[in-house]
């Protein structure tokens, strides 16, 4: 039984399809990112999870128990948006404790004025402002509990967006693109800070983003969405060296992963560039493939050495590493390929070389973009 | 194919997603209903309803007083365009108005960019304009009756200093619509100032600079080149005010004239006022608010017109 | 510097604003002169500014003896402070559902602020008297207030502020636990203070100096409002002791100008607003 689960989740605006049947769980301490191109779905998704929107068709479940109907407050479901919003007008200390005084004290007790008067305040305000500076200490900014969201930084307004959702110790914690709003230090520090608070607490948490590598860095699973639908729910390990689809493998990695058009031969070789570079591929001789090939599974060899004939158009130093971009016969946009700088030292554009492929390095996708399994005995053997 | 086949495994699932959907749009239809069902009723009972009876009463020979009255068509209408007073008033308004919006638009212009250009005592000389439009209306009204005091006020003082003998400036029927445009010039300048001056900030600094740069050298040319195109939604809108405003005149008339001399400074929200609330002949004043009310809608008809078509340039 | 440095075009720009702002500024300057004068020096020397004899405060005591001054001020602040409180309480809400709640009949609601905004109180106040007339209301705070309860410049003025008001916001909210009407409360409003702030100098401003409706539906002093109440004592006066009715005057206008000169950015903003009702 999982802590949390979205079942068969479908929504539409009239004809206009957001989600289609769309399933995502998590476990018990569980880090699932759902990441995707903007306009996916994915935020769509995570308010359904919150209750704040609604699907036409689907279930939501929380540790068995189903909460489809309930509303956002009952739920038990904390919330780190984009934006933070947070409440301009209160302290960061009173931020934090919203969520605790709208559950725990009663509305008389929470009157202005009058609620001072009322029985039991007093001590259950204690106890959320313990609660509150626990929270906050946890997460470093108990310095910050005096000031108002407008005289804090990016960081720190993250942070105590954090620390609101995390004070009331949710069933699940939802997350929508927390650290976009961050610059680029900040958000690869606080990835890593996010990660170490979701192991203390051991919380589910569901978490938006359209960063791939912050996907891949922080989640246990990701479920990659594309036009509504989760394309592959893995590792990111699973995702990114066994994508099931097209897209899946065109969306992670950076450099983009060489995806070059080919039909199958006999025996279902696939040949690029008139030689053939993988078989095995089921189906009929004459189909169709996408044949992908990530850039750092691609050696460069000196000209007449076994591999595909190339020219090197352009050169683009990264400091660890060098993208080399080559053109050879039937790659529309060249090939891209991923190399130590020691090893290109002599190249330049319009220098000849050859590509060495590994048969193992080669993805096959067939026309509808899945995956093309590749018979048990396909040979791993580069045709020179 | 592929939601029937969802809903044929999950039918229960189906029903509860789209239950829990209906009935949270419900919820929060309901709670907007009430939140809005105060100011909803407001508007009935203290907009609608009235402009609805005004048209009725328009169209009756209702007096406060007599409980009884009939329907008697068009006859207000018919007996309006026969009536001095109202054509007085309707020819009045009409003169204040084209004595008062030019005059405070274009002083409002002029300030807005003597202000915009010059550093020296922004604050001070924006203060200064605006202050008549926060003044009690009324009080000022008084003052300028001093000051316009054909015997013992100071400008007619002034004026016999330079040798000119000053003219009774409220007292005559021939200057006391010159002297309510005055007043009136003198208390809406400073509110097109500010509206102008808004305009001014909002023109990208680039554009004078390009201007330059093409070869408009003075301060004219840049005027005519960049400013007045650029402020022609601004000055649109300030027109349309004032020409509302203008329409709308009645405190002055009321604490320094009271229409007269001799019907001179009749103008249209007064004769309303005397024949509703006056004399009480509630269904012929209705008539004539329908023909103001008519012109207000006419003029913000046109006001938009004229905004979409000519003055927008994105 | 050369001497033509002089009549450069800074200086003449700042001439003419110097000429004008002293046009501008004569009513005030006059009003206090004359509010210090005695009459006699009223009617021989109206040229000079300072006075030989300083009459001030017996034209003030004047004021204040002979028209309840104080009644009047306090009749103000009932009336404007009334409106104020019905029209923020109604309006918020109602914006608040307009912007940010689904709600079927906000298209035809904002038909109905559209068409509020182009109908004046002029238009309107010959039924309203009628109908106060009838439940024999004339003559108190309520008629000179209840007309004015309703204000679709504020809820058109608060719906343009809470449209810009984030979404996640409310999002945040709700999950929080609030119900709508304490999101309307705790959030919405303690956040739209500076559209409050613009729209109470703008309702307090149009209200205070309005003499159209009080002069309807109030006939004694005991209910008046101040221009209402000047009109009172001017007639009473026979207009003709300038002196005092100076010092009337200055006592009237001077609540508001001196709430401007300490607030101006705001009263401008707040004021401006007006314009916005086009």
């Amino acid at each position: 039984m999982s802590a949390f689960a979205l079942r068969n989740i479908s929504k539409s605006y009239g004809t206009n399809s957001i989600l289609n049947d769309v399933s995502i769980e998590a476990e018990d301490g569980e880090f699932i990112a759902l990441v995707g191109p903007s306009g996916c779905g994915k935020s769509t998704l995570l308010r359904i999870a919150a209750g704040l929107d609604h699907g036409d068709a689907g279930s939501i479940w929380m540790g068995g128990r189903e909460i489809t109907a309930e509303h956002p407050a009952d739920r038990n479901v904390a919330m780190v948006f984009q934006s933070y919003a947070l409440y301009p007008h209160l302290t960061a200390e009173q931020n934090i404790a919203v969520p605790l005084a709208m559950r725990t004290l009663s509305t008389l007790q929470r009157m202005p004025l009058l609620g001072r008067f009322v029985a039991g305040r007093s001590t259950a305000q204690a106890a959320i402002k313990q609660q509150v500076l626990a929270t906050a200490t946890s997460l470093k900014i108990d310095h910050l509990l005096d000031r108002k969201p407008g005289q804090m930084s990016g960081g720190q307004r993250q942070r105590v967006a954090l620390a609101r959702a995390l004070v009331r110790q949710p069933g699940v914690f939802l997350m929508d693109e927390p650290l976009s709003n961050l610059d680029a230090n900040l958000r690869v520090h606080t990835r890593a800070e996010i990660v170490d608070l979701h192991r203390r607490t051991g919380v589910p948490t569901i978490y938006v983003t359209h960063d791939q590598s912050e996907a891949l860095s922080m989640a246990d699973r990701v479920a990659v969405m594309m036009g509504g639908k989760v394309l592959q729910f893995a590792s990111p390990a699973d995702i990114y060296d066994d994508p099931r689809h097209v897209e899946v493998a065109k969306f992670v990695g950076s450099p983009r992963i060489n995806i070059i058009d080919a039909v199958t031969a006999d025996n279902g070789a696939v040949f690029f560039s008139g030689k053939a570079v993988v078989d095995g591929v089921t189906g009929p001789a004459g189909t169709p493939v996408q044949l992908g090939i990530r850039p750092e599974r691609i050696r460069l060899r000196p000209q007449g050495a076994k591999g595909i004939a190339a020219i090197v158009t352009r050169l683009e130093f990264l400091g660890s590493e060098v993208l080399v971009t080559t053109q050879a016969d039937g790659a529309g946009d060249g090939i891209v390929i991923k190399a130590a700088p020691a090893d290109v030292s002599h190249l330049g554009a319009g220098s000849p070389v050859a590509l060495q492929i590994d048969a193992d390095a080669c993805l096959v996708f067939g026309q509808d973009g899945l995956r093309v399994p590749l018979r048990a005995t396909a040979r791993i053997a580069v045709d020179a | 194919m592929h939601e029937t086949a969802i809903a044929n495994l999950l039918p229960a699932d189906r029903t509860t997603a789209r239950q829990a959907a209906i009935r949270a749009a419900k919820r929060e239809e309901r709670v907007a209903w009430q939140l809005a069902a105060p100011a909803i009723l407001l508007i009935i009972v203290l907009i609608l309803l009235p402009t609805l009876a005004v048209f009725v009463f328009s169209l009756t020979n209702y007096e406060l007083g007599y409980d009884d009255f009939q329907f008697i068509g068009l006859d207000n209408y018919i007996e309006l365009f026969g009536d001095r007073t109202f054509l007085i008033s309707l020819k009045n308004t009409a003169v204040y108005t084209a004595i008062v919006t030019p005059f405070s638009v274009f002083i409002g212009l002029g300030v807005a960019l003597l202000i915009e250009s010059e550093t020296r005592g922004r604050a001070f000389f924006r203060t200064v304009y605006f202050l008549p439009v926060a003044s009690l209306l009324v009080a000022m009204a008084t003052v300028f009756q001093y000051l316009l005091h054909p015997t013992i006020g100071p400008v007619n003082a002034m004026l016999s200093m330079l040798g000119i003998a000053g003219p009774n400036w409220l007292g005559s029927s021939s200057t006391v619509l010159t002297s309510l445009a005055i007043i009136g010039i003198w208390q809406s300048v400073g509110f097109n100032m500010v509206l102008f001056l808004a305009g001014l900030t909002a023109i990208p600094r680039e554009l004078y600079a390009a201007a330059e740069v093409d070869g408009a050298k003075g301060s004219w040319e840049r005027f005519r080149l960049v400013t007045w195109p650029m402020l022609g939604p601004t000055t649109l809108f300030v027109t349309t005010i004032s020409v509302i405003n203008a329409v709308k005149v009645f405190e002055t008339v009321k604490t320094l004239t009271e229409g007269g001399p001799n019907k001179a400074s009749e103008v249209l929200l007064w004769t309303i006022y005397q024949e509703g609330f006056v004399y009480l002949r509630v269904g012929y004043a209705s008539a004539m608010t329908v023909i103001f009310l008519a012109f207000l809608i006419v003029l913000m008809l046109v006001q938009y017109r004229v905004l979409d078509r000519r003055v927008h340039y994105t | 510097m050369r001497n033509t440095a002089f009549f450069s075009m800074r200086n003449l720009r700042l001439a003419m604003l110097s000429a004008g702002a002293l046009v501008f500024l004569a009513p005030y300057i006059w009003m206090i002169s004359t509010a210090a004068k005695s009459r006699e020096e009223i009617f021989s020397s109206s040229l000079t500014l300072l006075p030989q004899h300083w009459a001030l405060w017996e034209n003030l005591a004047k004021a204040l003896t002979r028209v309840p001054m104080g009644q009047l001020l306090w009749n103000g602040l009932v009336v404007c402070g009334l409106i104020f409180f019905f029209q923020v309480v109604i309006a918020i809400p109602c914006a608040y559902a307009m912007a940010k709640l689904k709600f079927r009949a906000a298209r035809t609601m904002m038909t109905l602020v559209m068409l509020g905004l182009l109908i004046p109180i002029h238009a309107t106040a010959l039924p309203i008297y009628v109908a106060l007339n009838k439940a024999g209301m004339l003559n108190s705070y309520f008629a000179l207030s209840a007309p004015f309860f309703i204000s679709v410049f504020g809820i058109f003025l608060f719906l343009q502020f809470f449209r810009a008001m984030p979404d996640d916001l409310i999002a945040a909210a709700r999950l929080d636990g609030m119900s709508e009407l304490a999101i309307v409360n705790r959030v919405i409003v303690p956040n739209a203070w500076p559209a409050v702030t613009a729209f109470a100098i703008f309702s307090v401003v149009a209200h205070w100096n309005d003499l159209f409706w009080p002069l309807i539906v109030i006939t004694g002093s005991e209910r008046a409002t101040p221009p209402l109440g000047l009109l009172f004592f001017r007639a009473a006066e026979a207009g003709d002791d300038y002196g005092a009715l100076m010092a009337a005057t200055l006592i009237i206008t001077l609540p508001l100008v001196a709430a401007f000169l300490l607030a101006q950015r705001r009263f401008i903003e707040g004021i401006t607003l007006t314009g916005l009702k086009g």
